[in-house]
């Protein structure tokens, strides 16, 4: 027997030895790995959004603000296979969808996300929300979050100036994932959250917590706050922008309002826009389909586009003229009706003529053959100079995202894009504001405000302070001077009074926007889309083809301390289409009556 | 009652002291699983009721309270709770109160009944006599086990064959039975395979390939073993353990009690407690080599095998070594049964110890 018992005793030492050297193998050389596998298990890197930081008007009032909104978040992990039916059937009664399309939506928001969590429905009413927390313990893996969500109280008025934030998708987050984004991130998209997106975003937080085996968390291991995003002061006004984008009601174009005297926007609109808070809902097939087809274009802003200037373009022309001496301004010119340049026939709008004219009435009746003569005189490298000298041809330095610079033609263009010599005749077409010539809405209110403030060019401005979430002011714009109008006084003095000749004379094209107690000065502009043989009204045109409606305004004429330019795409003539427009405007503006405040 | 200093005479106090340890760390291992819920407190009671269990038998003269009588009158009764329990379907007997797994006193009884039937015999090493009374006897404790709670069924016969092997089993035949059981087990193995119930054989497919089944039948092994492995040298410490206070540990405070233990005090408390269990076998084997009586030498044996066993199937299954088996783990598994039993065999072993000098 003891031979027996030794023998056992061996057994049982060999057995505890193999127990002691694979406890050794899993805790000491595996013990590293096994660590790993259980905190990833167990720990859970939670991200907190940060607010966005808010977008004001001069009055304080909210343009892009935050709300609270629930959205519903389903882990695939726990959600799957004859339970995970189960419960995406109870979601589905609650959510008042029908459970195949529920579940179809699940499996495809499944295979796009890139989260831990597959977001299933954003913006839940709070009926359905109080309804599922109720139901929490027959819902395992279904969560409901708290975000914060943009808001944009303007709507679709304010679209195109603050712009809109939308989700990351999977292709930014494989560029940006390096720089803390997260797949529930949202980005500015254009505008001002586009612009601002460095400012406005703030810092996530981040919260590490311990999960159990059901999911549930069960203590925060260690927490790091969100920094709420930098809000941003505008010196636009909501009211304006609101009256200027209700005023345009189904037409498409762009109002630009500054303040001459130091280059900042009041109000700076497109449209037509779309109700920004759809991005975050998300289009169906067929309304972003709508969107894209849309003729009037609601997803660009035409206050940054480039278009013919058409007759507004003469002030430049004339300003030229006068600095280079080549007219005198009491110089009257014959108009017959046309011009005629060697065998080329150039029309003036009005075929019958406008008989003799000086600069003053050529600017107040829009007179072309005064302006083919002129721009003849001058010579297309002088008015290129001054085209430039004046703003055109390049952005305006206000930053703002998808800004087009315009083009100011010359002979070196002409010879670089069609490798062949200028034609004396485009010089003719130029001086007009046709031809190659393109300028956006901004350039024209930044231009205008030089001439009727003296001189001075501003670079246009919109951001008034940038404050942090405790309201304590980061940094303070003011004015941008940027040099002067190549232009004596003179012919400042020259240029404004045929401005205000333009709205108030007897034959003044822009007569429509004149006012009863205030003087308007003014000039408007139609810009040709297709070169006709004959003159054809623009109503009678199909609306692609239908000339471009200009108006620039500018009041009080005796100490102006508005400007403004009225855009309307395929509108027509500038005189019936545009000109009316700012004529209500200036009325509300200076009457102080608007239509919802 | 005079307390006789005499009756220290000869006692094992290292058993009583690693005993002690263990004790120790199954309360303490207690504590952090059940998070000192209400389990820690009737496992605190059940080790109270074992401690008094241990002292008396340990004071009490084996040889008297083991008498064919008893012996064979507990046998009886046993047998008809198993048969009782068995008709039940279940391995409860509920008692007013609390209820107690017979199946863990019928190790116990297991034991005394070989070790009765052996000593009879010692000199006439393992006859077909011999065989025969222990087969008769005890097989059928083991198949009544078995109906109910196949784990301890096969712990059951374990220790069962323990006593053959000591009782002198043949080394040809022990050769020749393991042959026949590879051989049987290639050409019935589909058949058993099939007799085996859903939940067996889910056992041993997670045992050979846990990631396969990491959600359902893996999912325990691949727990304890990331319990087990993330403790590392030093543990993540008392009450600290990621995967038993976050619950990703399934039967924590039974079967996969020795990981929680691992994984909180890790390879240094581990190690410890193993050890402790072989030093424990070790010293009851060495008992039973000292004690010049048959009944306690073979009691011994039994109860070593039965430590064994138990400590072998259960942390083996912890560690990856063999299929997880139901089974406690001594002393650090709960269960009232459980500790009773330990407690008295430990008793019983410190009873025999005060006589391994004497040559009565």
């Amino acid at each position: 027997m003891e031979r027996r018992l030794r023998f056992v005793s061996f057994v049982v030492a060999l057995v505890f030895a193999g127990l002691l050297l694979k406890l050794f193998f899993l805790q000491i050389v595996k013990g590293p790995y096994y660590r790993e596998l259980a905190e990833k298990r167990s720990l859970r890197v939670i991200s907190l959004p940060a607010p966005r930081g808010n977008i004001y008007d001069r009055r304080g009032l909210l343009l892009a603000g935050n709300t609270p909104s629930f959205a519903l978040f389903v882990d695939p992990r726990l959600v799957r296979g004859e339970k995970g039916d189960a419960v995406l059937r109870r979601l589905a009664e609650m959510l008042g969808e029908d459970f195949p399309s529920l579940k179809q939506r699940y499996l495809i928001a499944r295979r796009k996300s890139v989260a831990d969590q597959v977001l299933l429905v954003e913006d839940l009413d709070r009926d359905v929300v109080a309804q599922i927390e109720a139901r929490r313990y027959f819902l395992p893996g279904v969560e409901i979050k708290v975000e914060p969500r943009r808001f944009y109280p303007l709507g679709e008025a304010a679209f195109h100036l603050v712009g809109y934030v939308s989700r990351i998708n999977a292709k930014e987050l494989k560029r940006l994932g390096s720089q803390g984004f997260g797949p529930d991130d949202f980005l500015g998209r254009s505008g001002l959250e586009a612009q601002f997106e460095e400012l406005l975003r703030g810092k996530k937080g981040r919260k590490l917590v311990e999960v159990d085996a059901l999911g549930r968390v069960r203590k925060v291991v260690a927490e790091e706050p969100p920094q709420i995003g930098k809000s941003i002061l505008l010196t636009i006004d909501s009211i304006f922008e609101k009256a200027a984008y209700d005023l345009m009601e189904s037409r498409s174009g762009a109002i630009v309002l500054l303040d001459p005297r130091d280059g900042r926007l009041l109000a700076f609109m497109s449209a037509p826009g779309i109700d920004p808070h759809q991005f975050l809902k998300g289009f169906s097939f067929e309304e972003w389909k709508k969107v894209i087809n849309d003729v009037k274009h609601p997803l660009l802003n035409k206050a940054v586009l480039a278009y013919h200037p058409g007759s507004t373009f003469k002030l430049v022309t004339a300003m030229a003229a006068l600095e280079k001496g080549v007219i005198s301004p009491a110089k009257e010119i014959f108009c017959p009706g046309f011009y005629r340049l060697g065998r080329r026939i150039f029309r003036c709008w009005r075929s019958w003529g406008h008989g003799k004219v000086d600069l003053i009435k050529a600017i107040e009746v829009s007179c072309d053959t005064y302006f083919y003569q002129v721009g003849e005189l001058v010579g297309i490298d002088t008015l290129s100079k001054f085209a430039r000298a004046c703003g055109f041809g390049r952005p305006t330095g206000l930053g703002f995202p998808g800004e087009k610079a315009g083009l100011v033609p010359d002979r070196a263009w002409k010879l670089k894009v069609f490798k062949v010599p200028w034609q004396k005749g485009e010089t003719l077409n130029v001086a007009i504001g046709q031809g190659a010539l393109t300028v956006t809405p901004l350039q024209l209110a930044k231009f205008l405000a030089a001439v009727v403030n003296g001189g001075q060019l501003h670079t246009p401005w919109y951001v008034y302070q940038v404050f942090d979430p405790y309201g304590e002011i980061l940094e303070e714009f003011g004015p941008r001077p940027e040099g002067s109008l190549p232009a004596r006084r003179r012919t400042l003095r020259l240029l404004r009074k045929g401005l205000v000749a333009a709205v108030n004379g007897k034959e003044g094209t822009g007569r429509a926007a004149k006012l009863e107690k205030i003087l308007v000065g003014g000039k408007t502009g139609t810009a040709q889309v297709v070169g006709m043989k004959k003159r054809v009204k623009s109503e009678k045109l199909p609306y692609l083809k239908r000339d471009h409606a200009w108006f620039m305004a500018y009041a009080p004429a005796t100490k102006p301390e508005i400007v403004m330019v009225v855009f309307v795409e395929h509108g027509g003539h500038g005189g019936s289409a545009a000109a009316p427009l700012a004529g209500k405007f200036l009325k509300m503006y200076f009457e102080g009556k608007w239509p919802s405040s | 009652m005079a307390f006789e200093l005499k009756k220290f005479a000869g006692i094992s106090w290292s058993i009583f002291f690693v005993t002690m340890f263990l004790v120790v760390a199954g309360v303490l291992n207690q504590a952090s699983a059940s998070m000192g819920g209400l389990l820690f407190k009737k496992q605190l009671l059940w080790f109270a009721l074992g401690g008094v269990l241990l002292l008396s038998f340990a004071f009490l003269d084996y040889q008297k309270i083991l008498s064919p009588k008893v012996v064979f009158g507990g046998y009886a009764l046993l047998v008809l709770v198993l048969a009782f329990l068995v008709v039940k379907h279940t391995r409860w007997l509920r008692l007013p109160g609390f209820s107690i797994q017979p199946s863990e006193f019928a190790k116990l009884f297991l034991i005394c009944l070989s070790a009765l039937i052996l000593c009879r015999s010692e000199d006439e090493g393992l006859n077909w006599k011999v065989f025969l009374n222990l087969s008769v006897f005890t097989l059928p404790l083991v198949i009544l086990v078995a109906a109910t709670d196949l784990d301890q069924g096969g712990m059951l016969f374990l220790i069962y064959f323990s006593f053959l092997i000591i009782a002198g089993l043949p080394r040809r035949l022990v050769i020749a039975g393991a042959l026949l059981a590879v051989g049987g087990a290639l050409i019935l193995g589909p058949y058993l395979w099939s007799l085996l119930k859903p939940y067996q054989r889910a056992r041993v497919e997670a045992f050979l390939n846990p990631e396969a089944f990491a959600l359902d039948r893996g999912y325990q092994i691949i727990q304890a073993l990331i319990a087990v492995g993330s403790g590392g040298l030093k543990g993540l410490g008392f009450k600290e353990g990621l995967s038993s206070r976050l619950n990703y540990l399934p039967e924590k405070h039974t079967d996969l009690a020795f990981a929680v233990w691992a994984e909180e005090w890790g390879f240094i408390g581990a190690s410890l407690v193993i050890l402790a269990y072989f030093f424990l076998i070790y010293q009851i084997l060495r008992i039973a080599a000292q004690v010049r009586e048959p009944l306690g030498r073979y009691l011994c044996y039994g109860v070593a095998a039965m430590f064994f066993w138990e400590v072998f199937i259960n942390i083996g299954g912890i560690l990856h070594l063999l299929p997880v088996a139901s089974v406690p783990l001594p002393f650090l598994s709960y269960g009232g049964s459980s500790v009773l039993v330990n407690m008295a065999a430990i008793g019983l072993v410190l009873s025999i110890s005060r006589r391994r000098y004497s040559f009565r």
